[in-house]
């Protein structure tokens, strides 16, 4: 072999080079668990995340959301209320009875006859088991349960019931996804069923999923619900955002559940 | 052979640099209804049959100069956030949701510019782009916005006095 051809074999075994690193760094995606699922692929927002902070979200210490998740693991086993109870008091150890289960809401509630998010069937227990005060809606106490909670699913897929009892809830939360609103006159399904992967000023748009929830909000600084991420979404477009608990959240964070059904649960992931 | 040795060098090197920046670039996924624009970006000018608005917003000229300040501006037009233009500078930062704005004073009309802004729908039916001079038939205005449109009618002016000086 001529040493003359040696460009020539470097420049393809750059393009091959080239090719497989770009294979290699193709998001993972799953297939939709319905064919009604809008999405053809679903990919985690873990993925548009940079490569710090993924890897920040996968190391336990360097993870910020972990803090969060040990404080409710402090309180887990808090007694409050006149029943004198603590959460460990009927659940004992969260890892094993709370495993699989932050990963089914929000879900349809028969006692209070509607579908609840993880926050209010936290606070439900609390009121109605232990007759302690509910925490407030945002309060970093509900928020760090919440993530302790969720967190004891992690890695599992998230599954969540929409029919019976739930379909008015689930055709609602779909119905809220595909609305336009605000000023700007945009939807949720604009940005996100079609043209993830694309950039927003400096942002890559993410498919917009909830698995990672509560999740460590880089720009924020600090744990962040589901709805408070919504709410945001929402004024971006100039839109009144929604009360985090309301009914219209509720039920577009179990279409989220849906439409990414199958993700793993990441709580607490840390997004950007 | 020792003729050929800079240049194995130089695309050794260069294999490396392009491993390097694939290996930490974006992953771009295929948008699915971006087809339509993209289409009409690549037709020539003259087969483009788009009716515009003939008729200026309002009756003072439009100030190109006005009209960058408020392309560029978060609060205003915000374009970057989707656009890329490239005669604001360099901006790494710019959105890629819609087309590059470089070229749209050769490839549209003062009136099919100023259609764009107006009601950009009418041009391209499944365009997620607002109309920035339209404050009828929106669901849950912010209250600081609600009944305003994004721009005024002055401003929608400059920022087409502005678009016709990209060639």
């Amino acid at each position: 072999m001529s040493f003359r051809r040696a460009p020539f074999f470097a420049f393809i075994l750059a393009i091959a080079v080239a090719l497989s690193a770009a294979f290699a760094n193709d998001k993972p995606s799953i297939p939709p668990q319905s064919r009604d699922n809008p999405l053809k692929e679903l990919i985690s927002g873990y993925h548009f995340g940079a490569l710090e902070t993924r890897a920040m979200q996968d190391d336990e210490f360097d993870n910020p959301g972990f803090p969060a998740v040990q404080q409710g693991q402090k309180l887990w086993s808090i007694v409050e209320g006149e029943q004198q109870k603590s959460c460990a008091t009927c659940h004992a150890d969260a890892s094993q009875a709370m495993r699989g289960a932050g990963a089914t809401f929000p879900k349809f509630s028969p006692t209070l006859n509607r579908v609840i998010s993880l926050e209010q069937r936290i606070n439900a227990c609390r009121e109605e088991k232990m007759a302690a005060a509910p925490w407030p809606v945002e309060s970093p106490d509900l928020i760090a349960m919440t993530a302790y909670v969720r967190n004891q699913s992690r890695g599992l897929a998230v599954n969540v019931a929409i029919d019976g009892p739930s379909r008015p809830t689930f055709e609602l939360g779909r119905k809220e996804f595909e609305m336009k609103i605000g000023q700007l006159n945009m939807a949720c399904a604009d940005c996100h069923n079609t043209r993830y992967g694309q950039k927003l000023r400096g942002e890559t748009l993410s498919q917009g999923h909830s698995n990672g929830f509560p999740a460590y909000s880089l720009s924020n600084k600090s744990m962040q619900s589901l709805h408070s991420r919504l709410r945001q979404c929402n004024a971006l477009v100039r839109a009144e955002p929604r009360a985090v608990g309301s009914d219209e959240y509720v039920a577009l964070e179990l279409y989220l559940g849906w439409r990414g059904e199958g993700l793993p649960v990441e709580t607490p992931g840390v997004r950007e | 052979m020792t003729r050929n040795r800079p240049l194995t060098l130089l695309l050794s090197l260069a294999m490396l640099s392009a491993t390097a920046s694939v290996a930490t670039a974006q992953l771009v996924c295929k948008p699915k209804t971006n087809g339509y624009f993209k289409l009409v970006m690549a037709a020539p000018a003259a087969a483009i049959k788009l009716d515009g608005l003939e008729t200026p917003l309002t009756t003072a000229l439009g100030d190109p100069v006005r009209g960058v300040q408020i392309a560029a501006a978060a609060d205003k037009g915000n374009c970057l956030t989707c656009h890329k233009i490239p005669q604001l500078g360099d901006e790494p930062d710019h959105g890629d949701l819609g087309p590059t704005l470089d070229g749209a004073g050769l490839r549209y009309t003062e009136a099919q510019l100023r259609q764009m802004i107006v009601n950009p729908s009418a041009f391209f039916p499944d365009t997620i782009m607002p109309s920035y001079h339209n404050a009828t038939g929106l669901s849950r205005v912010a209250a600081p916005f609600d009944g305003k449109t994004i721009l005024t009618a002055q401003e929608v002016e400059d920022v087409v006095a502005f678009l016709k000086t990209l060639r």
